[in-house]
């Protein structure tokens, strides 16, 4: 029988009255909050931008966000995909911000990457490579359903939640994000 | 082209794969929790109340000659009962300033109410410069000196020949006036006056704000209608000429009556469609293009939906660019198409003539091609209009192939038109050919239609119906195949390449009206793979015109490469068979097959597809009535099957046989995994000699199980009992394990 999609939650369950008191101003929980989802922002933010700098500042950026506009959230059943959402457009701002600096950090661990130093040895490395220099011309909305999908395995109702469009709408922007990949990795190996 | 049976080398599995390889080689940093939140602990949350008075002060010295007492406003006032018994308008109980404060201050609310107050302030007040205003809950001056007052004030002090404006006193809230005919709202004294406001807070158009100003964008009471105690709506007209707009106020109200009947009207607004992106931010240029659009107006258009049982009620806002019925909701995820419902539902038993039922109540429809797998099967059934195409470009560009129903221009002869030389074919020329809603009335002062249309480009390589001639000048009703977004726009000017994604690239001009079967009111459904759309096309006609009319109404046509081989037995659609060894008679080569099915009847004929030349000829193989189908489930992700084969005498001494039974326990057929060919699978089966089909299912991408292959039978005569053995051997791109086949359904085996 098929293998089914992976369907990982982002991390341990939030104790909803966590959520509830952050949002009435409790930092301690917010702190909680804050540690317990980390490593799933910037997981994300890292996989959409894929520049360590970058995503360092896009998920700091979600968290404080999110701690502005907590009061706001109605119901705190929906605060995981609600911060996915917050992580997807911090890093929709932190992309536009890119163009306009002059300066871009590149972490040591991506200089052969860049410079197309691809270890032969290693087939996911060069794997990750190509699929980074081709998400490069992809937008950061379909970098990030791409990313929510394959690499943290939300299936298409869990992708309309995050993303706050309705399911068909996740289901043909993910098909026109992975069309747009393939056609970015064909590219870049046409460009060799 | 949309081709999603194009083989690709990342699979799902290898894709997965790459993400976790990338993500695993940048772990979280370790002191980025620790310090988001030292930055957070710096930076303590402001509380909504904190947050007005800080705004307030800003503007405070922001405005040199106003004196802004905000003390009153950041006062939060004690709600009182709202939506208890008293007046009420449009169904909504009317409230004073001081309810709608704090609704406004109870968090996210976007409830429609009614509030009744005092409005004053100076409207007619020099303002300092600022560009276009880009979001009506981003207010600015002047309206920022104007104030919906729980109380009558005086806002001007006159001291001597100076005058000063203040705040107000008491509650009040500045109302964003930016969607309504302020005509006549402002007397000539600078008295407060009674007024009433139709509006909400949290508009949705705040999350297009800047970040550092969405709090107070959202906290804007927009306002939907001024209540004058009527409730007949006046259209608020914002055109460069009169003329501009098309559609009637009858006319647009009953669109929304057709989305909604139970909507009340709130405002009818109609624009120069370059004013739209003021009102509606999400027609704004975007990094990857402006929206350029056929109609030069735009009715936006803001409707009340019923109170509901806890007493709230919700504004929802159409466009409708006009003279269409195009009508897009804007919602906070940005426009949704809503397809319309009859005007008034069909009598029950009323047979329908076209293959698209419609649809009686409205229903969003974010894109025409919603599976993506949308190919010239799209819609040659039911062609979508142009306005619907203009529609497809303007918000969901993309290569899907449409069938569209316009009327067809040709005026190339009659216009001038300087040479040039282009980067990319898709790159516009001399725009003498046009594609309209209805035939042009008068040419004779514009080399433009008059009306949404379409400026086609039409290449060498595109099929034009020969029924069709040149040089049309009134418009001949055709239906265009064609696509957006062509991928040679890559090729254009630098400049210009998303200017030619937008351009309507035809692949072939069909003439539905004399091709198609007479005295039916259908065309029937077409599909096409693995050919160009030009020759899916050409065959289409072709084959239609080879149908004898004693075979019945063709339902559906089913193109594809491949030439039928009529073996003995099996009747294989296969890409190095040599169509029975004989060449086409007309010469030139195979290109292809067609499968006709037939309403009415389960026969279904074979067609061979030569080309010679420009000449696209159908031969008939046979017509047959096939039995039930096999339906053979393939579970895997990828399912590119590239092609088919007989077993060989090898293989077939070395084969393990697994016995699969469909779920209801009554077929069998024995699946074989062949060594040494990973992507093999053999697929055995005891069926009548006439022989059943075997269809092949997969799931694409994991999500929509579709048919990968359709494998017919060779029409046999004389044929009886289900004596016979079949094999066939199915070639898979990728590796397959007989455990992921199963047997979806079978029957007649």
């Amino acid at each position: 029988m098929a293998e089914r999609r992976r369907e990982r939650p982002i991390g341990p369950a939030l104790d909803r009255s966590l959520i509830d008191r952050a949002r009435n101003g409790d930092l301690d929980a917010f702190e909680a909050i804050v540690r317990a989802r980390m490593d799933a922002v910037y997981r994300l933010t890292n996989a959409i931008l894929g520049d360590e700098a970058d995503a360092r500042d896009a998920a700091q950026e979600t968290f404080v966000l999110a701690w502005r506009e907590l009061p706001r959230l109605r119901d705190s059943e929906k605060f995981e995909a609600w911060l996915q959402r917050i992580a997807v457009n911090a890093a929709r701002m932190t992309l536009r911000a890119r163009g306009r600096r002059r300066v871009r950090e590149i972490p040591s661990s991506q200089v052969d990457a860049l410079a197309g130093h691809v270890a032969t040895d290693d087939p996911a490395g060069a794997d990750a490579a190509r699929l980074g220099a081709a998400l490069e011309r992809l937008d950061v909305d379909q970098r990030a359903i791409l990313v929510l999908h394959h690499l943290d395995g939300r299936p298409l109702a869990e992708l309309a939640t995050i993303l706050d469009i309705p399911v068909g709408t996740a289901k043909s922007r993910l098909f026109a994000a992975r069309r747009a990949l393939e056609q970015a990795l064909r590219a870049d190996e046409a460009d060799g | 082209m949309n081709d999603d049976r194009r083989p690709t080398d990342w699979p799902d599995d290898r894709l997965a794969g790459a993400f976790r390889a990338r993500a695993e080689a940048h772990p979280t940093p370790s002191d980025l929790a620790a310090a988001t939140v030292e930055r957070i602990r710096r930076m303590p949350r402001i509380s909504p109340i904190r947050d007005r008075f800080v705004r307030l002060g800003g503007l405070v010295a922001a405005a040199v000659v106003v004196a802004i007492v905000a003390v009153a406003l950041v006062a939060r006032p004690t709600a009182g009962p709202i939506g208890s018994a008293g007046p009420t308008t449009f169904g909504l109980p009317v409230l004073s300033v001081n309810d709608a404060l704090a609704i406004r201050d109870s968090g996210v609310d976007d409830r429609e109410i009614a509030v009744h107050g005092f409005l004053g302030g100076l409207a007619q007040v020099s303002c300092p410069y600022t560009p276009e205003p880009s979001n009506p809950t981003e207010l600015r001056c002047p309206e920022l000196n104007i104030w919906l007052m729980s109380a009558p004030e005086s806002l001007v002090t006159h001291n001597g020949n100076s005058m000063t404006m203040h705040g107000p006193t008491g509650p009040a809230l500045n109302p964003g006036l930016a969607l309504v005919d302020m005509t006549g709202l402002f007397p000539e004294t600078e008295a407060a006056t009674p007024i009433g406001f139709i509006g909400h807070f949290d508009d949705r158009r705040a999350d297009s704000c800047a970040v550092d100003v969405r709090h107070t964008c959202a906290d804007t009471f927009i306002v939907d209608r001024i209540d004058r105690g009527t409730v007949q709506t006046v259209t608020f007209r914002d055109l460069d000429r009169a003329d501009q707009a098309v559609q009637t106020d009858s006319e647009i109200d009953s669109l929304i009556t057709r989305v909604d009947p139970t909507l009340r009207i709130l405002s009818r607004r109609v624009v120069a469609i370059k004013r739209l992106p003021s009102t509606e931010p999400v027609y704004q240029a975007t990094p990857s293009g402006t929206p350029s659009y056929v109609s030069s107006a735009a009715w936006v258009v803001t409707a009340l939906s019923p109170v509901d049982a806890s007493g709230r009620a919700i504004a929802r806002t159409f466009v409708i660019f006009d003279g269409t019925d195009l009508i897009s909701e804007i919602t906070r995820n940005g426009p949704v198409q809503v397809t319309l419902g009859v005007a008034t539902p069909p009598s029950p038993g009323t047979a329908s003539t076209s293959t698209q039922s419609p649809s009686l109540g409205p229903t969003a429809s974010p894109t025409p091609a919603e599976s993506g797998q949308a190919t010239l099967s799209t819609l040659l059934a039911a062609p979508i209009t142009v306005s619907q195409a203009i529609d497809h470009r303007d918000n969901h560009l993309d290569d899907t192939e449409l069938a569209v129903a316009g009327y067809w221009i040709d005026r190339s002869g009659q216009l001038r038109c300087a040479y040039a030389v282009h980067r990319s074919p898709v790159e516009p020329g001399c725009q003498w050919r046009w594609l309209t809603v209805v035939p042009p009335v008068d040419w004779t002062n514009s080399s433009e239609p008059d009306q949404p249309a379409l400026a086609p480009i039409l290449d060498g390589r595109a099929f034009v119906d020969p029924a069709i001639a040149d040089g049309i000048t009134t418009g001949v009703s055709v239906v265009a195949l064609g696509h957006f977004d062509d991928p040679r726009a890559a090729l254009c000017d630098p400049l210009r390449v998303e200017s030619c994604r937008r351009n309507f690239i035809v692949d072939a001009i069909l003439d539905p009206a004399r091709r198609w079967p007479a005295g039916t009111a259908s065309a029937p459904g077409l599909s096409c793979a693995g050919l160009p759309i030009a020759d899916c096309a050409a065959a289409a006609i072709a084959v239609l015109g080879s149908v004898r009319t004693d075979q019945g109404f063709p339902a559906a046509i089913e193109i594809g490469a491949g030439v039928w081989c009529p073996t003995p037995g099996l009747l294989f659609a296969n890409t190095s068979c040599p169509a029975g060894g004989q060449p086409p008679a007309g010469g030139g080569q195979w290109i292809g097959y067609a499968l006709v099915s037939f309403t009415d009847t389960s026969a279904q004929a074979y067609f061979n597809i030569a080309k010679s030349g420009l000449v696209v000829q159908a031969t008939a193989v046979a017509i047959a009535t096939p039995p039930p189908s096999l339906v053979v489930h393939v579970e895997d992700t990828e399912h590119v099957l590239i092609g088919t084969r007989s077993l060989t005498i090898a293989e077939s001494a070395r084969l393990d046989w697994a016995r699969i039974v469909d779920p209801a326990g009554t077929a069998t057929a024995d699946i074989a995994e062949v060594p040494g060919r990973p992507g093999d699978i053999a697929v055995r089966w005891t069926a009548p000699a006439c022989q059943p089909s075997l269809n092949v299912v997969g799931h694409g991408n994991g999500v929509m199980p579709r048919e990968v292959a359709v494998l017919p039978v060779a029409p046999t005569t004389g044929c009886s009992g289900p004596d016979h053995e079949w094999t066939v051997v199915l070639e898979f791109r990728d590796p397959i394990r007989a455990p992921l086949v199963e047997i979806l359904s079978l029957s007649g085996g």
